[in-house]
């Protein structure tokens, strides 16, 4: 078994490589397949938007929950 | 209260994902940058500093969404192939990021991925329609039937019997009925 980082042993040209990995994408999207470790940057920008989008002052709470000891 | 370390995982999420990123992607999309150089993990006390991420924010979703973006990051795919120190993690990434600026434009890479694959394989089809796509050529009328292979003979009325409703012949042996039995 390869440990994870090791270089490509078989890149046989950059055709051939480039057609294995797109029939691969499509046959891994069929069998509902995710390997990817990270989300992707789409996946974070929205998550992100969620978060920046939060009107809630939670300043505001935290100085009349210490005023409130 | 502030979620100070949520906000941290998020930065650290959102960091590895614009790390996917490779050189040309990422001169493609700089407010990808600056939004990063903006978060900290204090946003969550500071709400005026949260709406100020806003704008970064929508203009790195746009950035990513143009075609410059994803020819950029099919560049920096193909350059990480083209280095055969590139491990499959990078490769992986980089595929990601591809596949990111298609979403970011309401589009999908799995949609087209075939495609791609049958001209990467030089498929006379898939050229075809990749060049009537691009160039607007015209569609071919007739398309060649390639000799057959597997998984047998073709049926009846194929054109590769010349288009004749002929029978194919049949190569099992037959027994000869007991008046075409020569005699003794």
């Amino acid at each position: 078994m390869k440990s994870f980082g090791t270089s490509r042993s078989w890149p046989p040209d950059l055709g051939a490589e480039l057609r294995q990995l797109f029939s691969d994408l499509k046959s891994r999207h069929f069998r509902g397949d995710r390997l990817d470790p990270h989300p992707d940057l789409k996946t974070m920008l929205d998550e992100l938007d969620v978060w920046l989008a939060d009107t809630r002052d939670y300043q505001q709470w935290l100085a009349r929950a210490s005023g409130n000891r | 209260m502030a979620r100070k370390s949520e906000w941290q995982s998020l930065i650290d999420d959102l960091e590895a994902a614009a790390a996917t990123r490779g050189a040309h992607l990422t001169a493609a999309s700089p407010s990808i940058d600056s939004l990063a150089a903006a978060l900290h993990p204090e946003l969550g006390r500071d709400q005026k500093a949260r709406r100020a991420c806003l704008h970064p924010s929508a203009s790195a979703r746009i950035e990513l969404g143009t075609t410059a973006a994803a020819i950029a990051a099919f560049d920096d795919f193909v350059d990480a192939l083209r280095l055969p120190q590139t491990s499959h993690t990078q490769v992986a990434a980089r595929m990601q990021a591809l596949a990111a600026t298609f979403r970011c434009a309401d589009r999908a890479l799995v949609n087209i991925a075939s495609q791609l694959a049958g001209v990467f394989d030089n498929s006379a089809l898939n050229v075809t329609l990749a060049r009537h796509d691009l160039e607007g050529t015209d569609l071919p009328t007739e398309v060649p039937l390639r000799s057959w292979r597997w998984p047998g003979p073709p049926q009846v009325g194929c054109p590769c019997y010349g288009g004749k409703l002929s029978t194919p012949p049949d190569p099992r042996p037959t027994t000869p009925r007991p008046d075409q039995r020569p005699a003794r």
